[in-house]
């Protein structure tokens, strides 16, 4: 278990750029010896914690470049947003998106929503983050940028591991994409924590299109459940057009909680976490379900 | 060793220090310019006894970089009001006795103030959420909720 120092004993350099263009120069010159920092809530108690001991920290909160939410047929979230503003962005009335709005919500401390940014969350590479789970089931891109190009990648390909992401030393996520979501869909998000506002025990997000009865697709994704936030693909495809009964949702469940691959170390146990994926699904299928059908 | 020059605003003052980029503002805060009303708590963003008003938002002191509060306002909850002319909250958290130990007040202070900025009528349930990053270890929530609503029911003067 790491310790909180209190401190952060290494010294490093600090850059504050005022661009992309600054950004990704420091970063080639650097990137291998460096750590990005935008609100720091995570890296800085990670570095109190001596997990990183970066030579050069690059602060990217100023650069307004990185500060959007812009876009009709692909919604395009810049990286920089803090999550307060991505979740007003979301309001519940934008149905839809009502997993992503839920899943920040559910952090809950309103300074962290003030400093913590939604690139930050996905970057950190957190198998906990709790904005994944809900972008992933929105099949969401993300973009990142080098003096060398840009790349957009699927977000189900960027966690490589825990705390691991496929990243590159001197890449920049600047953008995350969502594509619009079809008429008659909606989305909820799903938490299990030990505490309110606490880091995440287990976390589960569903979007549903729905057309009457019949459940058109539905995208299940979780967090806290495998080494990186995972889609559980083959739960998922036994609801693609499918009318919906009780039966066949319970059914489901019990592939999801066949599907994760919890981690056998730390607090909670693996049946447990099994045992919570199939409960969060089914909450979270039904809420979803609810409001994708005005509320029926 | 590397150090940064830095200035900022506290509470109408402005304030220079140089420091280390590893100097968290709550260091700077507390051991260069002697602004104890900013408590130091759990250090990593847990308990929001730091909580100051940055820029106009509320933020953990002991998460934010002393070097990235540079060229920025800090108002902490001297800076809300004073004992001759406290601030209505203040005057509010004292009626309602919404105050056991303190340790947790001056942070208290800080989100409901930017809280009531933003949305002066705040009810319950919104005064309940701005001060979610925020621990009392005394259980005093209802009175502080309490005093933060009879502030927010009423237009400041």
């Amino acid at each position: 278990m790491e310790m909180n120092t209190r401190i952060i004993s290494h010294e490093f350099e600090y850059f504050a750029p005022n661009s992309i263009q600054e950004t990704l120069i420091l970063l080639d010159q650097h990137g291998s010896e460096a750590k990005i920092i935008a609100g720091g809530t995570d890296l800085v108690s990670q570095m109190k914690m001596g997990k990183h001991t970066p030579a050069y920290i690059i602060d990217i909160k100023r650069i307004k470049e990185l500060q959007y939410i812009a876009g009709d047929m692909v919604l395009k979230i810049g990286a920089g947003n803090n999550l307060r503003g991505v979740m007003n962005f979301f309001l519940p009335a934008s149905v839809p998106y009502a997993g992503l709005y839920e899943s920040i919500r559910s952090i809950g401390k309103t300074q962290v929503l003030n400093m913590a940014t939604i690139g930050g969350n996905l970057c950190n590479g957190s198998p906990k983050a709790d904005t994944a789970p809900p972008l992933l089931t929105y099949d969401a891109r993300i973009k990142l940028v080098s003096l060398k190009g840009e790349r957009i990648l699927a977000l189900k390909d960027f966690h490589s591991g825990p705390n691991r992401t496929i990243m590159e030393a001197n890449e920049l996520m600047t953008e995350i994409q969502l594509d619009k979501l079809p008429k008659g869909t909606s989305s909820a998000f799903e938490k299990k924590a030990r505490v309110g506002a606490d880091i995440s025990k287990i976390t589960c997000a569903v979007t549903v299109v729905r057309d009457g009865d019949v459940c058109r697709s539905c995208r299940i994704a979780l967090g806290a459940a495998a080494p990186v936030p995972m889609r559980a693909f083959q739960a998922e495809s036994m609801l693609t057009g499918k009318i919906m009964n009780d039966a066949l949702t319970e059914e489901t469940s019990q592939q999801v909680a066949q599907e994760i691959n919890p981690p056998t170390v730390g607090r909670t146990h693996p049946e447990y976490r099994r045992h919570l994926a199939a409960v969060m699904f089914k909450d979270g299928f039904r809420r979803a379900w609810q409001q994708a059908g005005g509320g029926k | 060793m590397m150090t940064y020059s830095i200035e900022t605003n506290v509470n109408g003052r402005p304030r220079a220090a140089e420091v280390t980029a590893r100097d968290t503002l709550l260091d700077v805060l507390r051991d260069h310019w002697d602004v104890f009303e900013v408590k130091n708590g759990c250090e990593q963003g847990d308990c929001g006894v730091c909580t100051v008003i940055l820029s106009g938002k509320a933020v953990n002191a002991c998460l934010t970089l002393a070097v990235q509060a540079n060229g920025k306002d800090v108002v902490t909850a001297k800076g809300i009001g004073s004992p001759k002319e406290p601030h209505l909250l203040q005057t509010k958290f004292v009626e309602h006795g919404a105050i056991q130990c303190g340790f947790c007040t001056p942070g208290m202070l800080t989100s409901a103030k930017v809280l009531l900025d933003q949305n002066p009528k705040a009810n319950r349930q919104e005064i309940r959420e701005a001060i979610a990053g925020n621990l009392c270890r005394c259980t005093g929530y209802k009175k502080i909720v309490d005093a933060i609503e009879a502030a927010a029911a009423k237009p400041e003067s």
